[in-house]
C-alpha cells in the first residue's frame, strides 16, 4: 500500500547541464520531448524506414514491459506473496474518512488490491465498528467515473509538469515578495499534517492569506461557547448512561460530528430487554422534522425564530424562574422536560446550526443540571483554522489585493452565500490575465470551471492523511490503492507550494516524527495514532442574553443539510441520491418542507386533512412556491410534512448543482441561491404558490397508522408500546395479538434456562450439541402448516432480529447493503415507476391522528427469509429455494423472471431487473458497471452482478456466511456467534440489527428472539419469518401523553 | 354412422328447431360455403380488414422486438405490481378461446346440432386466441429466451421444472389445450378440405387442398374412423373447457395476495371465459354475416338468440361471483379482505370496478328481452361491452389487488405505458389477420355438417326436394 511520488524532486538543485540549471526554453523543450533529436519521417530513407518498421514489430511485444523500462517503482506484482495472503481473499485496512473535516475511523475491505467496502473501525471512538451513510457511500465516490482525472488549464488538458513549471516560477516570486497576493481558501480540515503544512506555507510566505470556508460547519457552536464560557471550546457529548436528553433542534443522531457514536450510546441507553429496568428519554424541540425528532419520545415543533424563546424558557425553569413568552402547550412541555432534566444524568444538545444564544442557553442548562464535564465534554476546537470569511475573500479578489487564489477543496462558487456573488467575482478575477486561480478538487465543478488552473485531487481512500475525530482522537488515512488517476492529495499539493515536494506518506510521518517506527506501524494497523486528549475544564458559564423573540409575520426560511447528500459534496453519489430521505422517502431531489396549515395558507391545498404527504393517494408534488429573500428568488417544489412547524419553510442545501458530474447536475433546487451571509441558517422569506409543475419522487406513500379508515387499521405492522406498560406487564405486551395455541417462545426460553443450569433439556444426540435440537424460534405462534416441515438438524439456522426501539431510521443499513451486494441504481424516473432496487428498505409510518404532531416509526424491511416462504412454491423453475440453513435462496442464473415470487411475497422485498440496470439504462447518473472500468472495480467480487430480467433480494449476505463457514470448516470448528455479520448489521450505528444462529441458545439473536416483545411481521400468514422485530418501546412521559 | 346409430326419436326432442333458414339443397350449401373460399374476388371489406390486421400485426412485431431487445421495463409493471397487462391480456385471450372449445366439444357431446354452423369459426378463434394468449406468458418473463426451462426436458443439469407452481400447471394446461384444439379443428376440417379440393379450379390450389385433405375420399370407412376420432377428441376437449381456465385461475387462487386467494375463482373464471368467448363469437360472427350475407341462412337469428341466452346465463354466474367476492371480503372480517373491498369500491381504481359491474353485471340483463336477443346492432354492442367487461375483470383482479396488499408501505400505483398498448392492440391485429386469412383459405362454416343438418331437418320437418339418397352427391 505504499507508493513513492513519481514527481519527487529534490530540494537541492542537481543539474546535468547549464541549460537545465538556468531553465532555458530550449532545454525545457528538450526535456519535454519524449524522443529528442528525432528526425522527421521525411528524412528517413527506405532502408531506415524498413528497419524502424521491423524494430517496431519486434519490440511491439515488449509494450507489456512498461514497468521494466519505465520508472514505475513499487507498483510491481508480488515476486513472493506475503505470508498468509490468499488471492481473492479480502483484507481489511484501517483508515479514516472525513466529513466536513471531522474524522471517522473506518476499515476498508480490499480484494486483490482494490478497496470494495467501508466498515467502521471498532477501535475508533467515533465509530466503534459502525458507520453512517456517508462513510458507506465514500467507496462509490472513490470509483466515481466523473471524478476529475487531469490538470486543466484554461479549459485545456495539460500535463502536471506544465503546472509545476508554472508553479516553480510563482514560488520564486512568492519567495521574493513573502507571498504578497497569494491567498488560500480551504474547506474545514482537522488534519494535523494539513495544519502543519498550512503553518509552513504561512511561515514561508508570511504575507499570504488563508481562509477556511465551510458552508455548514460548527461555527455557531464555537461562537456559542465563546459567548457562554468566554472562549471557544469544542463541545461533544458523552451519552453513556444518559437518562434524559433534550435536543434543541439538533439532529445529533445523524448530522453532527460524532453522530455515529452518539447513536450507539443513545441506543444503548434505550435497549429494552426482558430484565431492563430503565430507559433513557429523548425530548426534542424542533423546527424541522429530523431523524432525531422521529426517534424522540416527545417532540414539539417550534418555528426556528422562536427556538431561542423556548430554550430561554427551559433555562428559566431550570433555574426556578417562570418562562416567558411560551404557549400553554410549550410551558407544559418545558416543565415536564425540566423535571426530568433535574433527575440527573441529563444533557441538553443544541443543534450546530442554532444561534449562539441557543448554544448559550444549552450551556446554562447543562451547567445547572450538572452535565458539564460528565455528559458534556470540552476539548480544543477540532477544526484548527476558521479564519476569515468567504465574503472577505471576495472583497480581496475585487480590490486586487489577491493575485493568486488557491482554492483547496470546497466549492465556494456553488456554496458561498448568495450575497457574496463569489462566482461573478471569481470570473471577473480570472478574466484578468495577470491573476491566477488555482483549484484543487475531486471534481471539475462550478468553481473549477471559473478557475484557470484545475488540479485533480486524490480521494481519501487513495492518499495519505490524518484527521481528528469529534472527541480529538487522531487517526491516520492510508491509501488502499495507488491513485486511480494521476492525482495528488491536498497535503502533497501544499508541499509543492512550499517548493519541497514530499510524498504524502512522508508528510504524514513527519507530523508524528516523535513516534518510533514500530509505533507508527501499529498506528497504521489500528488506524489511531493519538488518543483523545483529556477533556479540558469548563470555565464558569456567563449569564445568557435575552432571547430574540420569534417572527410573527412572514415565513421563517431555514437551511438544513440534506439528509443524504449533505451540503452537496455527495451530490454526484448515485447511491446517496437514490437513498430515500428519512421520513419523506424523497429521492433525487430536495423540496421545501412546509406544514399542512402553511400549505393551506399558501393556497396549495384546500383542507388541512387532504395533506398529500399523508394521503395514501399518489402524491402529485406538482405545486411549487416562489421564495423571495432580500430580492433573491427561488422557485422550489413543496412537500407537506406532518410535524413541520407552521409558517416555516425548511430547505435542504446541496441540490441544484449546475456542474460537477452527471449525477449531480440539474437535480433539485439550489437553496444557496437565497442564503445570505447575515442569515446563514434562519432567514425570513416571502412565499407564494405558483402554478408550475414539478414531479417529486418518493419510494413510499404515506398515511397515518391509526387512521380511521378500513385500509390501514388492524394491520399489526409496527407494534408500539410504552416503557411503563412494558415494566408493569413484565414485557408480556401484545398478548392479545397472538392467536396461536401456545406461544413458541416459552419453550425455547425454558430450554435456555435449563441449559444454562443443568444442560439436560436437549435430547440425547451425538455430541450433545444444540445443533441437534429440534426447535424453531421462527414459528412464534406454534402453528401447523400445510407445507412439509424440514429437519434442520445439524446445520446453522440463520436468523435476524431488528429492534424497532433503537432503530433511528438513519439508512446506513440500506447503503451498506447496496455497497456489499452490488445493488444497482435505477434513476429518478424509474423510482417514480416503483422500481427501486434496495434490498433492505426503511419503511416509515406516522402514528396518531394529529397531522401536526405525529409520531414516527421506522421499520427496516429486508427479506424475512420465511421458513414457509410463499415465494418458493410459485416459482416454475425452482429459482428460489430453501437452504438447509434456513435461507430463502435466489438462484439468479436459473431465474427466468416470471415475477410470480414477487407477487406472492407479502413483504414485497423482492426486486426485479426490469432493464439492464447494471449497464446504466436507468438514465444519466445510474451506474454502468459494464462500460465504466472504474465501476467494474467497485463491485464486490463475491456477489454476482445481476443481469436483466432476473429477480433479486436480500440473501442475509450469504457470501459472508460462506466465507466464515469455509474458515470454520478448515479449522474443524463451529461458527461462533457474531463471526458472521451481515452488511446491514455491521453498519448499523445503533446495533438494532442482530444476526446469528437461532439454534444456538446463547447467540444474541436467540436471546432477542426469546424476548417477550419479539414478534413476526404479518405472523397471521404463518410464513414463519426468520427475521423478527422487537416491538418499539417508547419511554413516554405520562404528563405529556395525549388522551 | 355413429350418430345415426342413435335412436332418432331421442334426437328429435333434442333438435326442436330448424337451424337452416331459406330453401337449401346440399348443392347450394356446398356452393355457398365453398364459394366464400374459392371466390377469386373476395369482397373489398375482406381486403380492408386483412390489411388493417396486417398493419396492426406489425405493431405487435415491433412491440415484441423492442421488448426482447430492452426488457420488461418498457411496460408499466413495477414493484409491487409485478404482473399487470401482460397477465391481464393472457387471461383475457385464453378466456376468449373458451367458447370455441365449449361449442365444438361440449355442445357436440350434448348433441346440440345448432352448434354446427358456428363451431368452425369459433374453433378457429380459439386457436388464434390461444396463440395471442400464449405470447404473453412467453414474453412476460424477464428472460424470454430461457422460457424453455419451463418445459420438462432432459438436460445435463438434472433440473426439472418446479411442479408446485401454478405457472408450471399453466404450461401443461395451455399447451395441451392448444394441441387438442388444433387437432380437433383440423380433424373437423378434413372432409371440407376434400370438398374444396374437389371444387378448386386452379391446379396449385387443388394440389394444396389435396395435400391437406390427407387422402380423404369420403368412403364409409373414412367416415366411420372420422366419427370415432372426432368423438374421442371431443371427449378429451370437454374437460379442457373446465380445466384450462380453472388452472389459469389457480395462478391467482394459489397466491396469497388479498383479492387473489379465493376458492370461488375456478368456477367463476370458467363461466367468465364462456361469457367472454360467446361475446367474441358474436363480435366476429355478426360482421361476418354482413360481409357474407349468404351465410345468414346458416347463422340464423335463432343462433343469435341462443348465444345471447348463454351470455345471459354465464353473465349471471359471473355477476354472482362478484357479489360473493364482496360478501366473502366483508363476512371474513379479515383486515386485508376488508381493505380489498374498500379499495375496490373507493380506491384509486374504483371506476374500473364500477365499469366492470356495469359491463358484466348490469348490461347483459337486457338479454332478458327476446326482441333484443335477435337485434343485431344490440348484440354487437353487447358483445363489445362484455369483451371490455371481462378485460376489466382481469384488471381488477390482477394489478388492482397487487397495488395494495399487506404492508401499506409497499402500496403502489400502476399505469400502463404505450408499449403495453402496442402489444395488446398488436395481438388484436394478429388475431384479426389470422381470422381473415382463415376465412379466405378454409370454410368458415362446416360444409358437411350443414349438409348433415339439412338431412336431419328433412327428416325432422319433411320439406325440401333432395332425398337422403343424394346426400353423398357433393363428393
Amino acid at each position: 500500500m505504499q507508493r513513492d511520488n513519481n514527481n519527487q524532486r529534490n530540494a537541492r538543485p542537481i543539474f546535468k547541464s547549464f541549460g537545465q540549471l538556468t531553465r532555458t526554453p530550449e532545454a525545457k523543450a528538450w526535456e519535454d520531448d519524449e524522443f529528442p533529436h528525432r528526425e522527421s519521417l521525411l528524412d528517413v530513407d527506405r532502408r531506415d524506414l524498413l528497419k524502424i518498421a521491423g524494430a517496431s514489430l519486434a519490440l511491439a511485444g515488449t509494450a507489456g514491459c512498461r514497468q521494466l523500462i519505465m520508472p514505475d517503482p513499487k507498483a510491481v506484482p508480488f515476486v513472493r506473496s506475503p505470508d498468509g495472503r490468499v488471492p481473492g481473499q479480502a483484507t481489511d485496512f484501517a483508515t479514516t474518512v472525513t466529513l466536513a473535516g471531522y474524522g471517522l475511523g473506518v476499515t476498508v475491505r480490499t480484494v486483490d488490491g482494490r478497496p470494495i467496502k467501508v466498515e467502521g473501525n471498532p477501535g475508533h471512538p467515533a465509530s466503534l465498528g459502525s458507520t453512517d451513510i456517508f462513510a458507506q457511500a465514500d467507496i462509490l465516490d472513490f470509483y466515481d467515473p466523473d471524478r476529475s482525472q487531469s490538470v486543466i488549464h484554461r479549459g485545456e488538458v495539460v500535463s502536471f509538469e506544465s503546472f509545476f513549471r508554472y508553479l516553480d516560477g510563482k514560488i520564486k516570486d512568492f519567495r521574493k515578495t513573502g507571498g504578497v497576493g497569494l491567498h488560500f481558501v480551504t474547506e474545514a480540515k482537522s488534519s494535523p499534517t494539513f495544519t502543519r503544512l498550512r503553518a509552513s506555507v504561512l511561515a514561508a510566505y508570511p504575507k499570504a492569506g488563508w481562509t477556511t470556508y465551510e458552508p455548514f460547519g460548527r461555527a455557531n457552536a464555537l461562537t456559542g461557547t465563546a459567548s457562554a464560557f468566554g472562549k471557544e471550546i469544542e463541545i461533544y457529548y458523552n451519552l453513556k448512561d444518559v437518562k434524559t436528553i433534550l435536543s434543541l433542534d439538533s439532529d445529533f443522531l445523524t448530522s453532527m460530528p460524532g453522530s455515529v457514536r452518539y447513536s450507539l450510546d443513545f441506543a444503548k441507553s434505550r435497549r429494552v430487554r426482558k430484565d431492563t429496568s430503565s430507559m433513557s428519554r429523548l425530548y426534542a424541540i424542533e423546527s424541522a422534522y429530523s431523524v432525531t425528532g422521529a426517534a424522540s419520545d416527545h417532540r414539539i415543533a417550534v418555528r426556528p425564530s422562536g427556538l431561542e424563546t423556548v430554550a430561554a424558557g427551559v433555562a428559566a425553569v431550570v433555574s426556578g424562574n417562570a418562562p416567558t413568552g411560551l404557549t400553554a402547550e410549550q410551558t407544559l412541555f418545558v416543565e415536564s422536560v425540566v423535571a426530568d432534566l433535574k433527575g440527573g444524568n441529563a444533557v441538553v444538545i443544541p443543534g450546530d446550526h442554532t444561534s449562539d444564544a441557543v448554544h448559550h442557553y444549552a450551556a446554562v442548562i447543562n451547567s445547572a443540571i450538572g452535565a458539564l464535564g460528565t455528559h458534556v465534554v470540552a476539548t480544543t476546537p477540532v477544526i484548527g483554522d476558521k479564519s476569515g470569511s468567504v465574503a472577505d475573500v471576495a472583497k480581496a479578489l475585487e480590490s486586487g489585493a489577491v493575485k493568486t487564489l488557491v482554492i483547496v477543496g470546497g466549492n465556494p462558487v456553488y456554496n458561498a452565500p448568495a450575497d457574496v456573488n463569489f462566482g461573478d467575482v471569481l470570473s471577473k478575477f480570472t478574466a484578468n490575465k495577470s491573476n491566477d486561480a488555482i483549484r484543487l478538487s475531486l471534481y471539475e465543478d462550478e468553481t473549477s470551471i471559473l478557475c484557470n488552473w484545475h488540479l485533480p485531487l486524490s480521494h481519501e481512500l487513495e492518499s495519505w492523511g490524518d484527521a481528528v475525530a469529534y472527541d480529538g482522537t487522531v487517526s491516520l488515512s492510508q491509501p488502499l490503492i495507488k491513485p486511480l488517476y494521476s492525482t495528488k492529495s491536498e497535503i502533497e499539493y501544499l508541499s509543492e507550494f512550499l517548493g519541497q515536494p514530499v510524498s504524502g506518506e512522508n508528510l504524514v510521518r513527519e507530523t508524528y516524527s516523535a513516534i518510533t517506527d514500530a509505533a507508527w506501524g501499529q498506528a497504521l494497523a489500528r488506524g489511531i495514532i493519538r488518543q483523545a486528549p483529556a477533556p479540558i475544564a469548563f470555565p464558569p458559564v456567563t449569564a445568557a442574553p435575552a432571547p430574540k423573540s420569534a417572527n410573527t409575520t412572514g415565513y421563517d426560511l431555514q437551511f438544513r443539510l440534506d439528509p443524504t447528500i449533505h451540503d452537496g459534496r455527495y451530490a454526484n453519489n448515485a447511491w446517496l441520491q437514490e437513498l430515500p430521505k428519512p421520513v419523506t422517502t424523497l429521492v433525487w431531489d430536495n423540496a421545501a418542507m412546509i406544514s399542512a396549515a402553511t400549505a393551506k395558507k399558501l393556497g396549495i391545498i384546500a383542507q388541512v386533512g387532504e395533506s398529500d404527504a399523508v394521503n395514501i393517494a399518489q402524491y402529485k408534488g406538482r405545486k411549487m412556491v416562489e421564495l423571495a429573500v432580500d430580492g433573491r428568488v427561488l422557485k422550489v417544489a413543496v412537500w407537506i410534512l406532518p410535524g413541520q412547524p407552521d409558517d416555516t419553510i425548511t430547505l435542504a442545501l446541496g441540490y441544484g448543482r449546475t456542474f460537477g458530474g452527471a449525477v449531480a447536475k440539474g437535480r433539485g433546487f439550489n437553496a444557496f441561491k437565497v442564503r445570505s451571509t447575515k442569515n446563514l441558517y434562519i432567514d425570513t422569506a416571502e412565499a407564494k404558490a405558483i402554478a408550475e409543475e414539478y414531479e417529486l419522487v418518493f419510494t413510499q406513500p404515506h398515511h397515518l397508522l391509526k387512521a380511521e379508515y378500513v385500509e390501514t387499521k388492524n394491520r399489526d405492522i409496527v407494534r408500539v408500546s410504552s416503557f411503563d406498560e412494558f415494566l408493569s406487564k413484565k414485557g408480556e405486551i401484545f398478548e392479545e395479538l397472538h392467536h396461536g395455541v401456545a406461544r413458541a417462545l416459552d419453550k425455547p426460553h425454558d430450554i435456555h434456562e435449563a441449559q444454562s443450569g443443568e444442560g439436560e433439556s436437549y435430547p440425547a444426540d451425538p455430541g450433545g450439541s444444540f445443533r441437534y435440537a429440534e426447535r424453531s424460534l421462527a414459528n412464534k405462534e406454534n402453528w401447523t402448516s400445510l407445507y412439509p416441515e424440514f429437519s434442520n438438524v445439524g446445520y446453522n439456522q440463520w436468523a435476524m432480529t431488528i429492534d424497532l426501539t433503537t432503530c433511528i431510521g438513519c439508512n446506513a443499513c440500506t447503503i451498506a447493503c447496496q455497497a456489499e451486494n452490488n445493488i444497482p441504481v435505477v434513476g429518478k424516473k424509474e423510482v417514480a415507476r416503483g422500481r427501486e432496487m434496495h434490498w433492505i428498505r426503511l419503511d416509515h409510518y406516522y402514528e396518531g391522528t394529529d397531522v401536526n404532531d405525529p409520531i414516527s416509526h421506522f421499520m427496516p424491511v429486508p427479506c424475512m427469509q420465511c421458513e414457509k416462504a410463499p415465494c418458493e412454491p410459485v416459482c416454475p423453475v425452482a429459482a428460489t429455494i430453501h437452504s438447509h440453513e434456513g435461507l430463502n435462496q435466489m438462484v439468479y442464473n436459473r431465474c427466468v423472471g416470471t415475477r410470480y415470487c414477487s407477487n406472492n411475497c407479502p413483504y414485497k422485498v423482492r426486486r426485479f431487473n426490469f432493464f439492464k440496470w447494471t449497464q446504466g439504462v436507468g438514465g444519466p447518473g445510474t451506474l454502468d458497471y459494464y462500460n465504466k472500468p472504474q465501476l467494474k472495480m467497485l463491485a464486490n467480487p463475491s456477489v454476482s452482478i445481476r443481469g436483466r430480467g432476473v429477480m433479486e433480494k436480500c440473501t442475509y449476505c450469504v457470501q459472508r456466511i460462506n466465507e466464515v463457514r469455509i474458515e470454520a470448516k478448515k479449522d474443524g470448528r463451529e461458527i461462533e456467534d457474531q463471526q458472521v455479520r451481515t452488511a446491514c448489521q455491521q453498519a448499523c450505528p445503533t446495533q438494532a440489527i442482530e444476526f446469528g444462529d437461532m439454534m444456538d441458545p446463547k447467540s444474541r439473536v436467540s436471546v432477542n428472539k426469546t424476548q417477550p416483545h419479539d414478534y413476526a411481521l404479518l405472523s397471521d400468514l404463518n410464513t414463519r419469518p426468520r427475521t423478527t422485530y422487537l416491538a418499539r418501546i417508547r419511554n413516554t412521559n405520562s404528563k405529556l401523553e395525549k388522551a | 354412422m355413429a350418430i345415426n346409430s342413435i335412436d332418432s326419436s331421442k334426437r328429435t326432442r333434442l333438435v326442436p328447431q330448424n337451424f337452416i333458414d331459406g330453401e337449401h339443397s346440399y348443392t347450394t350449401i356446398s356452393e355457398i360455403l365453398a364459394g366464400v373460399v374459392l371466390n377469386p374476388k373476395p369482397p373489398t371489406v375482406w381486403f380492408v380488414a386483412t390489411g388493417l390486421g396486417f398493419c396492426v400485426l406489425n405493431v405487435m412485431l415491433l412491440a415484441v422486438t423492442y421488448l426482447v431487445l430492452t426488457g420488461t421495463g418498457i411496460w408499466g409493471n413495477n414493484q409491487p405490481t409485478a404482473w399487470a397487462w401482460d397477465i391481464v391480456n393472457f387471461v383475457w385471450w385464453i378466456g376468449i378461446g373458451h367458447a370455441g372449445t365449449l361449442i365444438s366439444a361440449i355442445l357436440l357431446l350434448m348433441r346440440q346440432s345448432w352448434r354446427n354452423s358456428i363451431n368452425r369459426f369459433a374453433e378457429a378463434m380459439t386457436i388464434f386466441a390461444v396463440m395471442c394468449a400464449g405470447l404473453y406468458p412467453l414474453l412476460h418473463t424477464g428472460r424470454p429466451w430461457l422460457d424453455y426451462w419451463l418445459f420438462p426436458y432432459a438436460n445435463t443439469l438434472g433440473m426439472w421444472p418446479q411442479t408446485r407452481s401454478p405457472l408450471e400447471w399453466d404450461v401443461f394446461a395451455v399447451s395441451t389445450y392448444f394441441t387438442i384444439s388444433l387437432l380437433f379443428w383440423f380433424l373437423g376440417l378434413i372432409p371440407d378440405i376434400a370438398t374444396l379440393r374437389d371444387r378448386a379450379q386452379h391446379p396449385l390450389v387443388k394440389r394444396a387442398y389435396a395435400l391437406a385433405s390427407m387422402g380423404w375420399i369420403g368412403s364409409a370407412k373414412h367416415w366411420f374412423r372420422y366419427e370415432q376420432a372426432y368423438n374421442i377428441l371431443a371427449g378429451i376437449s370437454a374437460p379442457l373447457v373446465l380445466s384450462v381456465h380453472t388452472i389459469v385461475s389457480f395462478d391467482f387462487a394459489v397466491g396469497i395476495v388479498p383479492g387473489w386467494h379465493t376458492t370461488i375463482f375456478p368456477p367463476y373464471f370458467v363461466a367468465g371465459a364462456v361469457f367472454a368467448g360467446f361475446a367474441m363469437v358474436l363480435t366476429f360472427g355478426l360482421p361476418l354475416r354482413s360481409i357474407y350475407p349468404q351465410i345468414k341462412d346458416f347463422i340464423t337469428d335463432k343462433h343469435l338468440d341462443w348465444m345471447a341466452k348463454i351470455i345471459l346465463a354465464t353473465g349471471l354466474i359471473v355477476f354472482y361471483g362478484y357479489i360473493l367476492e364482496m360478501f366473502y371480503g366483508w363476512y371474513s372480517g379479515n383486515t386485508y379482505e376488508l381493505a380489498l373491498v374498500y379499495n375496490r369500491l373507493f380506491g384509486p381504481y374504483k371506476w374500473f370496478y364500477y365499469a366492470l359491474i356495469f359491463c358484466n353485471g348490469i348490461f347483459p340483463q337486457l338479454c332478458w328481452a327476446p326482441q333484443l336477443r335477435r337485434n343485431v346492432p344490440f348484440l354487437f354492442v353487447l358483445s363489445i361491452i362484455v369483451g371490455i367487461g371481462m378485460w376489466l375483470e382481469r384488471f381488477v383482479i390482477i394489478p388492482m389487488s397487487l397495488t395494495r396488499d399487506f404492508l401499506t408501505s409497499s402500496w403502489g400505483y400502476y399505469a400502463p405505458t404505450e408499449w403495453d398498448w402496442a402489444l395488446f392492440i398488436g395481438t388484436m391485429g394478429f388475431f384479426v389477420f389470422l381470422l381473415f386469412m382463415f376465412i379466405k383459405v378454409l370454410p368458415i362454416i362446416n360444409i358437411f355438417e350443414m349438409r348433415d343438418l339439412l338431412m336431419k331437418n328433412h327428416h325432422q320437418f319433411g320439406h325440401g326436394q333432395d332425398g337422403h339418397e343424394n346426400s353423398e352427391e357433393a363428393h
